[in-house]
């Protein structure tokens, strides 16, 4: 009796485990979709644009390198004499072969995200404006990340040297699968980046001209209009250049900051910055390990303090300047006011530093700055230099004294021609110093990079290859000649 | 309150004594002799257990014991290196009962029998490879997890410590690293259920998910090597695995074992470091050579100037500040700031200097008490057990804490049907100390890493908080909890249906169960965390991993030589892992450190991932009269992890052996035991990569101005498959002189194919990589086991085992994305080569691609210049023993092993530009023209020279290091008390001993300890270990 019921139970339970076999190995990612439940409405498209957004928080991008670097690179940030350097930008100081600015994962990871949006948002339901308005940040996104990857690995339309023009691979169609993904595409040109640039530029102009909001954490009109000013500046069309600027100056909510602003204008929290276009917004919960990568950390004595101004850089700012100014205080001890300190956290004195990047969001010990991208006083000394290099010299003038006085300045007056030129790009420097411009500044113009004599490095002549970035040596090498490497850094070049 | 029970335990088990012993008694006696020899064994134990009644035998191998009750008694005749053997006597009151007994010398291959996948067999008739360590080899070793006891006991398995924290990692290969991209692990089953370990244990101290179960519970462990032992494991064995089996009671009278052990910890080697003066004047002369330098090129500022950089040096905030005994007049502070007036060493008296080091390290205590009862009847059997532990690691505020009770039971319901359950429950706390990178708040970094001339406290006993960095890595590790709880259920219950007398069913349920709590406070007193008010970080992860499978297996004899027994069955297994995590910022202090204390919730995370796996399998045994052996596995596997359309995969092996000394022809050569031969050769699976790997994913985590992003994470692939492991094994057991000296031979070779590697995608596309079956790695080695009884002589006898693994890896086919090529191992650095300091001017040279001397190098010039996989492994055991006392001494081994020095490479030889610490290598600098050294001249800046790449940053292998090493692993010394003295308290045996753990090292390695993965950065070091303790059994 026993037996049977034992073999009975035996039996069924095997049989219970073998129920079911087809469902037996059915496993669901519940924190993650497929691409289709993704793409399949507008909340999944909000969704894919926070990232293409969030990838400008990479310090690939926004929150170290793609400021840090052009400072470094060029003239403006050397290593900190003093101190206890921890090896950071101490390459990118020398101008080694291998550094520059960088980018191409990060960015292409963007452009992907983008690419999303843009080819399949029209397809969904939901409301057109919308819709219209997702587009157009995206096509934002798009041409910042073109554009910041073109003059990364390429010479800008007409100031090609020995007639390199190759910049970056364009991609305006998604990623849908590894076949899109393990075949190489060669390199486009650069005019046919730019112009890539300057058609996604227009249509965002278009688009969130009628549909776009005015949170400046995001794109919005006026950023369109600040970014297509800036990408004409660099391919050398003045007059599209100042006119741009203008457009974008004219957008209603952005100031140009006041002398008694101009101490406080980097010290944003939960709001852009007066002058901003377009701000990269920073938060502890998106921006990890910020001790370790942020802007603050590496130009302040907070944390590392491995970058200061050159010496070349703080005898550029006249007596008085706003953004540079120093008073003797009661106890005799000499202040620094405006965009550098000379202070550490304890009052105790300290090499001058850069505090655009000062933890302002979330206070000491969080290394948390938002980055702001575009602004007014870039627009304002991008059209004071597209008016001088288009031969308008007076209203070049002006706008470079409306830049001057807000700074706490005298004007200048009697100015023309290369002076004046001259002295336009002084005022670029002195206002967009330690925010990522002063290398592609010198690139775009192909002129010699005369580093601080206090470095001891070597100049770089304006046709060195070093100006532009390596393409990574994984994808030229993978690509077996169809994506080619920029001069200089071919394996065979010096045998 | 655990001693008060055992003092009453003892005290009534001796207050029984005398009621025995006025009952009607007669006496037991005889000798004890060797069975081959006939000498006599002095000092063997004869025991009657039902009694509790024993006595030793004496030089002649004599004993005699008296007052034994009437009737028929068990009696168990033990003796060190000879098999047990029970035997009952029948007793007459008032006289005297002859009892001889011949021990036969313990063979290795008589005793045991070997645990396979889902059911044992006697070793002779094993034709895969298996490595079997017993436990009581690793019982009372003061380590945590039984993975590090058993370095080096196994040939084939390369142990790695991957932490020294205690409780901490341990890495485990068998035979080899055969993958790349996906896990390298080992399968590891307890009883019966697969636990997952190095996913989801704790994050705030390097943590072991082995640590749940107790050495001291441990019956054996088994290493199934081949494909032939695995394969019967099918889609997750290619890595190999690991059979854990506790113990088990026994019918009879129930013994209890307890177990207590104290002892410490302590660094085993601390970096030597400049001291305070040697540190400043390494400073200085950095300075003055770069100045030195700058001169040559025409500067002629004070930066070409070296007195005038040594002035500023000596007089400058990075050093004055901290300068004892300076006069308090201007101008004689001037003089002695002056190079010119006050010579250097004159100066160097006002230098202090702090030992960082000295603060970090301690000695560490460590407690160990264990209790087990096991016992039971015919129907019921039962093995219990409790312990705790306690370690402290060498270094202050880390330390490991741990509960576990276990609970193994059989009951024999019926002829018909038995059921069994093991059950282990644990506890473990860990205090944490980071490691593994080049932190700041990193002890093992930190510590060297701090300016010796900067003071650790204030004058008034608080932290100095005005130190280079910001941060005071003594006030780090004093105020900062980084904490982590695991709690861990392993059970399982068991049904046995004997549904004929050859054909049993049998039913399993498993269950691994872990939680683990970590929890890190950063206290707003620390500086670099007051910003934010501090802030409290608390993660909770759980794992729940079940399985079951229903095996039918069937046995017989035909014809009395045709022994047949198969297997099948059919496994099923399921694993969910999800977590959250929470952060808090904003508190009062540190006495407030949970987070509903805090101001801001900060952040907020979590995950949930699952996989499945479903297998059938089926296995047939068969040998003719023990001579010729044939072995067939068949499993066929699915799993959630892959492509929709390749989710099956079949795995099998085949396996031959041939016992040569069993033939007739060999019968005259008596000195022959054994002579086995093995071969065997099938395949095996890999399935260890991400759960969703195969699938197109878009997945959240980040967030951008308030809004939860939604990312393409992965590009799928629907045909992502197994990977597979081929596995050739050649192997030979051999026996002479009836044990005396015995050892195995085994040849192997595994390649791995279709590697689950993360292959290249064009990251134009905005993916870098998809999971892919491209690649084949191999794996070869030759495995030799030699032990024996070296000695036996009048009671002295020396018993040693000795185990030696070469081994090669090598990559087939990457693919050609990898810059290593076909024939280099998987390990091999690839970095530029050093080549030498010119001896004229102190630089650091390197070689270019075409052997020319170079200071710059492009990556080009890069190539094979190491290789982090160790080419021979082993061990060496030997035990001797004389008259109740033993010594075990433990040598383990590691050779042909490099490892990159990145901590001290990139950060402490000799880096003064840094300024920070720097080790006693900075003496080898280079300091004048003709000096011939390794280590470059002295710099005040990264750079020797404009241009110049910074020498210590680039990868050469001038940080590339032997690690290879011998070291005395373990030694202990341990006395048993004679029976007759401690049957005379009741007790049945009775040990103390003493032992020690990484005693002695021989390297050549300069590091804190050659026991390294791959590239030392700055690693949790393994400590050394004393301890002292007693198991008394009752």
């Amino acid at each position: 009796m026993f037996k049977k019921i034992a073999i009975t139970a035996a039996l069924s339970l095997g049989a219970l485990s073998f129920y079911a076999c087809d469902s037996l190995l059915d496993t669901e990612p519940r924190q993650s979709v497929s691409p289709e439940v993704a793409l399949q409405n507008l909340a999944g498209v909000r969704g894919i644009a926070a990232s293409a957004y969030n990838r400008l928080l990479s310090t690939a991008a926004y929150t170290n390198t793609r400021i840090a670097a052009p400072e470094v690179l060029a003239d403006n940030g050397v290593q900190n004499p003093s101190g206890s350097p921890s090896g950071r930008y101490v390459q990118e100081a020398q101008n080694a072969i291998g550094t520059g600015v960088g980018g191409w994962g990060t960015y292409f990871a963007m452009i992907n995200d983008a690419n999303y949006i843009i080819d399949g948002v029209d397809a969904l339901d939901g409301p057109q404006v919308d819709k219209d308005r997702f587009r157009g940040e995206m096509l934002f996104l798009r041409a910042l990340a073109y554009h910041d990857l073109a003059k990364s690995y390429g010479y800008e339309p007409g100031r090609e040297i020995n007639n390199w023009n190759l910049a970056v691979t364009l991609r305006v169609e998604p990623t849908r699968g590894t076949t899109d993904a393990d075949t190489p595409r060669p390199r486009n040109t650069n005019l046919e980046v730019y112009e890539q640039i300057e058609r996604d530029l227009l249509l965002a102009v278009d688009l969130l001209g009628s549909a776009g909001g005015n949170d400046r954490f995001q794109a919005t009109e006026g950023a369109a209009k600040a970014l297509l000013a800036r990408v004409y500046l660099y391919w050398g069309r003045w007059a599209d250049a100042a006119e741009w600027a203008q457009e974008a100056m004219d957008t209603p909510g952005v100031s140009l900051a006041t002398p008694a602003q101009v101490p406080g204008l980097f010290a944003t929290t939960d709001s852009p910055g007066l002058e901003s276009f377009f701000e990269v917004r920073v938060t502890s919960v998106d921006f990890g390990g910020a001790v370790n990568n942020s802007l603050s950390a590496l130009f302040t004595p907070a944390q590392w303090f491995d970058v200061v101004p050159s010496v070349e850089l703080k005898a550029l700012y006249e007596e008085g300047d706003a953004r540079f100014n120093s008073f003797v205080d009661e106890d005799g001890d000499e202040q620094l006011t405006g965009w550098y300190s000379n202070r550490q956290a304890n009052g105790n004195l300290t090499q001058i530093h850069s505090i655009k990047f000062n933890q302002t969001v979330e206070g000491p010990g969080s290394f948390i700055d938002n980055t702001p991208v575009l602004r007014y006083g870039e627009m304002l000394i991008t059209r004071a230099e597209a008016l001088a290099r288009n031969d308008q010299f007076g209203p070049a003038l002006t706008e470079l004294n409306r830049l001057r006085v807000n700074r706490g300045l005298g004007e200048l007056s009697g100015l023309t021609g290369q002076a004046l030129i001259d002295e336009i790009m002084d005022e670029r420097r002195r206002e967009l110093a330690f925010e990522g411009h002063r290398w592609f500044d010198l690139k775009r113009l192909n002129q010699q990079l005369n580093k601080p004599a206090e470095s001891g490095f070597f100049d770089l002549l304006a046709d060195d290859f070093r100006w532009l970035s390596p393409v990574p040596t994984g994808q030229v090498t993978a690509a077996n000649g169809v994506i080619q490497q920029n001069p200089g850094y071919a394996a065979d070049d010096d045998e | 309150m655990i001693r008060k029970i055992l003092a009453f335990a003892v005290l009534s088990l001796v207050v029984m004594f005398p009621a025995l012993a006025s009952a009607q008694t007669g006496s037991i006696s005889g000798t004890i002799t060797d069975s081959r020899t006939g000498e006599a064994l002095p000092g063997a134990t004869v025991f009657l257990p039902d009694l509790a009644l024993g006595q030793s035998t004496n030089l002649d191998g004599q004993y005699t014991i008296t007052n034994v009750p009437a009737g028929t008694h068990n009696v168990r005749i033990t003796y060190v290196g000879y098999v047990a053997q029970t035997t009952q006597v029948t007793v007459t009151a008032g006289e005297r009962t002859t009892l001889n007994i011949e021990l036969v010398a313990d063979r290795v291959e008589l005793r045991d029998l070997v645990v396979t996948g889902y059911g044992v067999q006697p070793r002779r008739e094993v034709t895969g490879s298996i490595a079997q360590v017993r436990g009581e080899t690793i019982a009372n070793v003061p380590v945590q997890t039984f993975d590090s006891a058993i370095q080096g006991r196994a040939a084939g398995v390369t142990i790695t410590s991957a932490s020294g924290q205690p409780g901490g990692a341990v890495r485990v290969r068998v035979r080899g690293t055969g993958s790349i991209s996906a896990g390298n692990d080992p399968l590891y089953v307890v009883d019966g259920v697969p636990i997952t370990v190095n996913t989801d244990v704790a994050t705030q101290a390097s943590s072991n998910a082995l640590a749940a179960i107790a050495p001291s519970d441990i019956e054996s462990i088994e290493i199934l090597k081949d494909a032939a032992a695995a394969s019967i494991y099918g889609a997750q064995a290619a890595n190999g695995v690991v059979l854990i089996t506790t113990k088990r009671g026994a019918a009879g009278r129930t013994n209890f074992t307890v177990t207590s052990q104290v002892g410490i910890s302590e660094a085993i080697n601390t970096y030597d470091m400049l001291t305070g003066p040697e540190w400043v004047a390494a400073q200085i002369e950095g300075r003055r050579n770069q100045a030195a330098i700058n001169a040559r090129r025409g500067v002629t500022t004070a930066a070409g100037d070296p007195d005038e950089q040594e002035r500023n040096y000596r007089g400058g905030a990075s050093v004055a500040p901290f300068l004892i005994g300076l006069p308090d007049d201007p101008d004689e502070r001037a003089a002695i700031f002056d190079p010119t007036v006050t010579p250097l060493s004159e100066f160097l008296q006002f230098v202090p200097n702090f030992d960082w080091q000295d603060e970090v390290y301690h000695t560490g205590n460590s407690r160990n008490l264990s209790i087990n009862a096991q016992g039971g009847t015919d129907q019921t059997r039962f093995f219990i057990s409790g312990s705790y532990e306690y370690q402290e690691a060498q270094v202050i505020r880390s330390n490991f804490e741990r509960f576990n009770v276990r609970s193994n039971i059989d009951h024999r319901v019926s002829d018909l049907f038995s059921i069994e359950t093991n059950i282990g429950l644990t506890t473990f706390n860990q205090f944490g100390a980071i490691a593994d990178g080049n932190f700041t708040n990193g002890p093992f970094f930190a510590a060297p890493y701090s300016v010796p001339i900067q003071p650790i406290y204030n004058e008034d006993g608080t932290f100095n908080e005005n130190v280079t960095g910001n941060y005071n890595i003594i006030q780090g590790l004093r105020l900062e909890d980084r904490e982590s709880r695991t709690n861990q259920v392993v059970g399982n219950m068991a049904g046995n249906f004997n549904l004929t007398p050859n054909l049993v069913f049998r039913t399993f349920y498993g269950l691994d169960y872990r939680n683990v709590r970590d929890r890190n406070v950063r206290p707003p007193e620390i500086p670099a965390f007051s910003g934010t008010g501090g802030s409290v970080f608390e993660a909770n992860r759980e794992v729940l991993n079940w399985n079951t499978n229903q095996t039918l297996s069937y046995f017989n004899t035909f014809d009395d030589v045709h022994n047949l027994s198969s297997l099948l069955g059919f496994e099923y297994r399921q694993q969910e892992r999800e977590s959250f995590t929470a952060t808090g910022q904003g508190f009062n202090s540190g006495l407030f450190s949970r987070l509903q204390n805090a101001a801001t919730p900060a952040a907020v995370g979590g995950f949930f991932t699952e996989f499945k796996i479903a297998g059938f399998f089926g296995q047939a045994r068969y040998d003719y009269d023990k001579r010729y052996f044939a072995t067939a596995t068949l499993r066929y596997d699915g799993s959630s992890r892959f492509g929709e359309d390749k989710q099956w995969g079949l795995f099998y092996a085949a396996s031959l052996g041939w016992e040569l000394s069993e033939e007739e022809f060999m019968a005259d050569v008596d000195w022959l035991d054994q002579f086995q031969l093995r071969a065997s050769y099938g395949v095996t699976g890999n399935s260890e990569i991400p759960n969703f790997a195969s699938r197109s994913l878009f997945g959240g985590g980040a967030t951008y101005n308030g809004v939860a992003a939604l990312r393409a994470t992965q590009l799928g692939n629907n045909v992502l498959t197994w990977e597979e492991a081929t596995t050739i094994n050649l192997g030979l057991n051999w026996a002479l002189f009836e044990g005396r000296i015995y050892g195995t031979l085994d040849v192997y070779r595994r390649t791995n194919d279709r590697l689950l590697l993360d292959d290249f995608l064009f990251s134009d596309s905005g993916f870098n990589s998809f999971t892919n079956n491209v690649g084949e790695v191999r794996n070869e080695g030759i495995e030799v086991e030699i032990g024996g009884t070296l000695v036996n002589w009048e009671g002295f006898r020396w018993a040693s085992d000795f185990n030696i693994t070469f081994q090669r890896n090598e990559i087939m086919d990457l693919g050609e994305q990898f810059e290593l090529e076909p024939g280099e191992s998987i390990f091999s650095y690839f970095t530029y080569r050093f080549a030498g300091v010119n001896p004229a001017d102190g630089r650091g040279m390197f070689y270019d691609r075409n052997g020319n001397l170079t200071y710059n190098v492009v990556p080009e010039d890069q190539t094979i210049t190491g290789n982090a996989f160790p080419s021979v492994i082993g061990g060496w055991n030997n035990t001797l023993s004389y008259s109740g006392f033993t010594l075990d001494v433990f040598f383990q081994y590691n050779l042909g092993q490099d490892s990159f020095k990145q901590q001290e490479g990139f950060f402490l030889d000799g880096t003064v530009f840094r300024g920070r610490g720097l080790t006693t290598r900075t003496f080898d600098r280079w300091q004048r023209p003709g000096d011939m050294t390794d280590m470059p001249r002295l710099l005040g800046t990264a750079q020797a020279s404009p241009g110049d790449d910074d020498f210590f940053f680039t990868s050469s292998d001038w940080h590339i290091e032997d690690v290879g090493y011998v070291r005395l692993k373990s030694a202990s010394l341990s006395y048993a008390i004679p029976n007759n003295v401690v049957s005379q308290i009741g007790l049945s045996s009775a040990r103390v001993f003493v032992q020690g753990v990484n005693l002695i090292t021989w390297t050549n390695y300069r590091g804190l300890d050659p026991e390294i993965l791959t590239t030392a950065n700055a690693p949790f070091p393994q400590a050394r270990q004393y301890s002292a303790g007693v198991s008394l059994q009752f």
